[in-house]
């Protein structure tokens, strides 16, 4: 029983550190991506159409969660890390 | 690293950071965190007038990843949240109203931060006094499981009473039938203090959902954090069309707060609906700690 509960916890504890690490990897290559490719048309559309910046970054915003969230989701899926049992 | 629309440089590990930390109180709470987010923003050099809108794109995002966490958990009543939704967002408009009017005669701010501490205040006296209660009698009753009960349930118990049609279900939550118009009338008074107090609402609803309600713990912080989606999504819009909203910064913040978020909302799981109140008691007390913190500077 005790092994079992220290398995659960070791588990939760791995499947913690695969989607920080994950999302850490997504984090550092997003900073490179966010400024090179999304800085400059941003900028250039905030400051001629403030009704377009608003939905691009409404977009943006959105697509960007849900990206990250099944980005991790399919990690968790694809290595069978599921740990919800606890 | 330079934030061009906004024009200034920000470390960007520090907006992750304050992401992650109000990632974890959104996805374990229910809450925005905007309360907290806000100064911490101010504080690392980030413009006042993006500040809020800022916040606010990034509340949208961290929302909606921690709401599909709950939700694949089964901690949301859409339903329940659809209806909220509508209620709020009249109240929101009311509250604001009101605001705008006693404006044009009077200065409010401080009447505004006397009635944010003097809610907050209850919020968290009355939070903490259940929840240890509820506790206590957990401990001391055959009920080791701690399934889900509250320590006060006057306030649920009338509000079942009443019986004006239509009656509506909401099986996600539990509830067999409830006035529709409590339910509109419970967002109205949530979006009326949100829109009169200008902040995202969420301790203010949490409790509502579970003392008036009658809305388990878990389900009420997935539920609230759908309704956070459009609330602070609506606010992410009208911000932007002024011009104040980093939607680059947001995206930054929103790295840190998805895995805040994740990790807050998977940490539910292994807490008690009142352990997770009593810890939710909190925050209030830091919300009037910040408020009287802005009166007496006159900062933000």
């Amino acid at each position: 029983m005790e092994s079992k509960q220290k398995n659960s916890a070791r588990r939760m504890i791995r499947n913690f550190l695969i989607e920080v690490a994950a999302y850490g990897a997504l984090l550092v290559a997003y900073f490179f991506f966010a400024l090179r490719y999304l800085g400059e048309p941003l900028q250039r559309i905030y400051e001629t159409d403030l009704k377009s910046y608003a939905l691009w970054g409404t977009i943006l915003i959105v697509v960007q969660a849900v990206v990250l969230d099944q980005v991790v989701g399919f990690l968790v899926d694809f290595f069978k890390l599921h740990q919800t049992d606890g | 690293m330079n934030f061009p629309i906004s024009g200034v440089s920000v470390d960007p590990f520090a907006l992750v950071l304050i992401g992650f930390i109000v990632g974890v109180l959104g996805g374990f709470f229910g809450v925005g965190g905007g309360f907290l987010a806000g100064p911490f923003m101010f504080w690392i050099g980030v413009p006042g007038n993006f500040v809020v809108g800022t916040d606010l794109a990034h509340i949208t995002g961290k929302s909606i990843v921690a709401f599909r966490r709950h939700r694949a958990l089964g901690n949301v009543d859409i339903k329940l949240g659809f209806i909220m939704v509508i209620g709020t967002v009249v109240g929101v408009e009311l509250g604001a109203q009101i605001i705008e009017n006693m404006e044009a005669r009077h200065s409010v701010d401080l009447f505004i931060g006397i009635l944010y501490v003097v809610i907050l205040l209850l919020v968290g006296i009355f939070t903490a006094f259940e929840s240890i209660r509820t506790i206590r009698r957990i401990k001391s009753s055959d009920n080791p499981e701690g399934r889900e009960i509250l320590g006060f349930q006057k306030i649920t118990k009338a509000v079942r009473r009443i019986k004006i049609a239509p009656m509506i279900s909401f099986p996600n939550s539990g509830i067999e039938a409830i006035s529709l118009w409590v339910v509109l009338g419970v967002g109205l008074a949530a979006g009326l203090i949100t829109g009169m107090l200008g902040v995202g609402g969420g301790f203010i609803r949490m409790p509502m959902f579970i003392y008036i309600l009658g809305v388990p713990t878990h389900v009420a912080v997935g539920t609230d954090l759908f309704e956070i989606i459009f609330s602070a999504g609506f606010g992410t819009i009208t911000h932007s069309l002024k011009g104040n909203v980093d939607i680059i910064m947001a995206l930054v913040m929103q790295t840190g707060a998805a895995v805040g978020a994740q990790i807050g909302s998977i940490a539910t799981q292994y807490f008690r609906g009142p352990w997770i109140r009593l810890m939710f008691s909190v925050l209030p007390f830091i919300g009037v700690l910040l408020v009287v913190m802005k009166l007496f500077n006159g900062g933000m």
